[in-house]
């Protein structure tokens, strides 16, 4: 008994230690320097990036192309955290913030949506950052909303994202331009379509869709339902899945909110040689994702020169590049020299689709409220 | 080992004493890991700062919500019917090894190839065998059985849970026979021999001689398979339909899927199936196996 005891007294020692942590405190606000003055700082630092890290071609970005060129010009190492969900992470600065905790581990974020909201309400973001830094200022100049969201400069914007429909050439042989093409063919052709079930997000932002276009978006949803991959009795449980039906031949459309998905699949052999990318000439959803350095970061002058060097032509270049990463860039056409843009248009042979494309069929995402009463209503109508 | 066995044959208090050392690594790694996280888990299922919206917000809407009454009868017959027909099959295979001498001594092994392969392979082995375009519809189509793909026999995420049911009666019959061949290991097979020539018939000698021997293992081998798949995640993850859903998948996915601030809910559901848990193994070991100590006794 007075074993268990020691043991007991020595387990809770052992598990406050773990617990505490020390406090120091932070050096000069790097915000309230020159440019020239941030770059003198973050010299020779080391900077910590958490970013999702599901997909290889994001992660070799990142730890090759990025880093090495950072290494190089500023003697900055990018110290690369790859997370299964940014939102962890979140959650982590949270707790350093409800701890007073100063010396966060986290320098550098990438994020949007939910979680930039969550952030920026608890006042987890450092500041203005973008009025500091040279390549914003060069090319972008505006502060984008975030799923309707004012950022107000606290971050930056990285890349962006658009909705497209993936459909195999050889079995779908209509012409499918709008929202109402897709639903007389998916009527046309039952048990050859679905879609991933709430909460994936891939299938959230295709119901978004029918909210756009449709007067009563739920009716039509509810319309197509018994259409769907088995009688719309059962969805798949992500996209992943849907990608996998499509593989197998089990439906003639899968969905992405990646732009070039498609190309990405066929070129790791998933998707057949047929397969083609569509956008909607009503429109599809796009958001802008960001980058950000969180109030507790140790390294802020470190973390904004490798954010300005992520926005620079030659980052955001290579970062579109379909058989690097294939995201669409941040920068304005318009603030982009000439031969910037000549480069942009070779790209553009490799993408098969015509960035204008992209560019003139672009919706802005719904607001973070909307989106989460519009599943509240798909669960409750469509699956109940 | 060696050590454990000298102290069991010593059995004196001072070696005994010492005995709570050999089990110390487990003891500190459950106190730490599943003790430490069960406390983490309802602390933070009662909401803090910033997750506004905690356990007691949400104790009398998770009671009230019909979708989780929906899921966790759900979850209930599945539980309750993989638990059936494991238990009834392993019974079946064990009658059977024991009336033949071969089967007794090779099926032991084989036993435990099952055993060794991973939950979420043999999900994913259901589904390439058994979805609408699997193997299994892909012979049928071949061999001209069905016209479509989708004419036949799919047992994936179907809404009665079928191939959930399949993979945990794949998985969890070697367990079970595996234990009640463990509690045989004893066994005196001449008894068999005797009540054979006095004239007992093969059933007979089965559920007078070997049945007694193996009861309480059997039942608490059926308790650990309920409660285990009563709070499953990864298997109903892959193979089970999108609503109903059981719970421990729910409780996954509204904490991994959802918002953070959401995160005290879906723990304070966590809570919740831990506690069902706990109870319904309470509630079936003592009726269960408070009967069979009786019939041992008398």
């Amino acid at each position: 008994m007075k074993k268990i005891v020691i043991l007991t007294v020595l387990l809770i020692i052992a598990l406050t230690a773990i617990s505490c942590t020390k406090t120091e405190n932070i050096s000069q606000e790097p915000l309230t320097l020159s440019w020239d003055e941030i770059v003198e700082n973050g010299k020779n630092s080391t900077v910590n990036l958490y970013y999702w890290g599901g997909s290889t071609a994001i992660n070799n970005y990142f730890d090759e192309f990025v880093s090495d060129n950072l290494k190089k010009k500023y003697n900055i190492t990018l110290n690369t955290v790859p997370v299964s969900d940014i939102k962890d992470i979140v959650n982590k600065i949270l707790l350093e913030k409800q701890n007073n905790q100063t010396d966060g581990s986290v320098d550098l974020l990438w994020i949007n949506g939910e979680n930039f909201k969550l952030m920026k309400d608890e006042n987890l973001l450092y500041g203005d950052l973008t009025s500091v830094l040279p390549n914003f200022n060069k090319y972008i100049k505006e502060n984008p909303l975030d799923f309707t969201e004012a950022t107000n400069g606290l971050e930056v914007p990285f890349g962006k994202a658009q909705f497209v429909l993936v459909y195999n050439e050889e079995r779908v042989t209509e012409e499918i331009k709008t929202l109402g093409d897709l639903t007389q063919w998916i009527k046309n052709n039952p048990g050859r379509f679905t879609y991933p079930s709430i909460p994936d997000f891939t299938g959230s932002a295709f119901i978004r869709h029918f909210y756009y276009h449709e007067s009563n978006g739920i009716e039509s949803l509810k319309d197509i339902n018994p259409y769907l991959w088995r009688q719309g009795e059962t969805y798949p449980n992500s996209s992943g899945t849907l990608d996998t039906l499509y593989s197998q031949g089990e439906v003639d459309f899968t969905m992405s909110y990646t732009p070039f998905h498609q190309i990405q699949k066929i070129r790791s052999g998933e998707f057949s040689e047929a397969s083609k990318t569509l956008i909607l000439e009503d429109g599809t959803l796009s958001n802008t994702h960001f980058l950000t350095i969180p109030f507790n970061s140790e390294e802020k002058a470190g973390a904004l020169i490798a954010i300005n060097y992520l926005i620079s032509f030659e980052a955001q270049y290579e970062k579109m590049k379909p058989s690097i990463w294939g995201d669409l860039m941040v920068l304005k056409e318009e603030y982009l020299s000439e031969t910037e843009r000549n480069l942009i248009k070779t790209l553009i042979v490799d993408y098969q689709l015509d960035i204008e494309t992209f560019e003139n069929n672009r919706l802005e995402e719904f607001s973070g409220d909307k989106i989460e009463a519009i599943e509240k209503e798909w669960i409750e109508k469509i699956l109940e | 080992m060696i050590k454990l066995k000298q102290l069991k044959k010593n059995g004196s208090k001072k070696y005994l004493n010492k005995k709570i050392f050999l089990i110390l690594p487990i003891l500190i790694f459950n106190a730490i890991f599943f003790f430490g996280s069960f406390v983490t888990g309802i602390f933070s299922s009662f909401g803090n700062n910033f997750y506004n919206n905690g356990w007691f917000v949400d104790k009398t809407f998770i009671l009230l919500d019909q979708e989780i009454i929906r899921n966790i009868f759900f979850t209930l017959r599945i539980s309750a019917f993989s638990t059936f027909f494991s238990l009834t099959i392993a019974l079946f295979l064990l009658f059977i090894i024991f009336n033949h001498p071969i089967a007794k001594k090779y099926f032991k092994k084989i036993l435990y190839l099952p055993l060794l392969t991973p939950y979420l392979l043999i999900a994913f082995f259901m589904m390439y065998a058994f979805s609408t375009s699997g193997l299994f519809n892909r012979i049928l189509f071949s061999l001209g059985i069905v016209d479509n793909l989708s004419d036949g026999l799919i047992l994936i995420n179907d809404l009665n849970g079928k191939g959930i049911i399949l993979a945990y009666i794949w998985k969890t019959t070697p367990f079970i026979l595996l234990v009640l061949l463990n509690s045989l290991d004893h066994f005196d097979f001449r008894l068999l021999t005797i009540a054979e020539s006095l004239g007992s018939s093969k059933l007979q000698s089965f559920y007078n001689i070997i049945w007694p021997h193996i009861n309480s293992s059997f039942f608490y081998s059926g308790i650990i398979i309920f409660t285990f798949i009563f709070s499953a995640v990864e298997i109903p993850l892959i193979l089970g339909p999108t609503r109903p859903q059981m719970i421990g998948h729910w409780a996954f996915q509204n904490f991994q899927n959802g918002e953070i601030i959401y995160r005290s809910q879906s723990l304070a559901i966590g809570t919740v199936i831990l506690c069902l848990n706990i109870i319904i193994t309470l509630f079936i070991g003592y009726k269960l196996l408070g009967q069979v100590t009786y019939e041992k006794n008398h």
